[in-house]
């Protein structure tokens, strides 16, 4: 594992990636309004 | 994690799911699983990258993920093959309110995932310690 990888108590990479809906995702945009964010990553849909 | 859909939402959480693999096959996996989540598409895996998700031939073909893909199969679960890189692993991450990691897993094998219990309670503690003012915190730890 890397030194670079970011760990608890540090700042979340900030991003945007398009969703499946047609829109666009911003994290920043999420954590609006005193919201939290649950990111799960998925291996693939196999 | 589907079937906790409402508790996360009452912790003021939003949950989404993040792919690699193609968008063309998105639909038939939604419609598969029944997930309530918002899916993104991280085709060059630039996020998972930054958030350090692993990538490992030993931990993708570990025989722990074996036995459950085989009892999934037992279980009447389609299968759809590989659909980009077998060797990348996924992980669970919780960012508080004001842009700071909480919570990092990292996978070690496909069948290693959080539990929705552990994710709970992290998140009703931040709740309780965010107050009804977290509305007016500025997202300090992001740009």
């Amino acid at each position: 594992m890397s030194e670079n990888m970011p760990r608890v108590g540090d700042a979340a990479p900030a991003f945007e990636l398009p969703t499946t809906a047609g829109g666009w995702y911003t994290l920043v945009d999420a954590l609006a309004d005193g919201h939290h964010a649950l990111l799960v990553f998925l291996r693939h849909y196999g | 994690m589907r079937r906790q859909a409402a508790q996360f939402e009452e912790l003021a959480t939003r949950v989404v799911t993040i792919s690699f693999g193609p968008a063309s096959k998105a639909a038939a996996y939604l419609e598969e699983t029944g997930s309530p989540f918002e899916l993104l598409i991280d085709a060059k895996r630039e996020v998972y990258k930054a958030y350090g998700m692993r990538h490992s031939l030993s931990g993708a073909l570990s025989l722990k993920a074996l036995r459950q893909q085989r009892e999934l199969v037992r279980q009447g679960a389609a299968l759809h093959g590989v659909q980009g890189d077998a060797l990348q692993l996924g992980g669970d991450v919780v960012v508080d309110a004001g842009g700071i990691l909480r919570l990092v897993h990292r996978s070690t094998n496909p069948a290693d995932n959080e539990s929705p219990e552990t994710l709970l309670r992290l998140l009703a503690s931040l709740q309780r310690s965010s107050g009804p003012q977290a509305a007016d915190r500025p997202a300090a730890g992001l740009p």
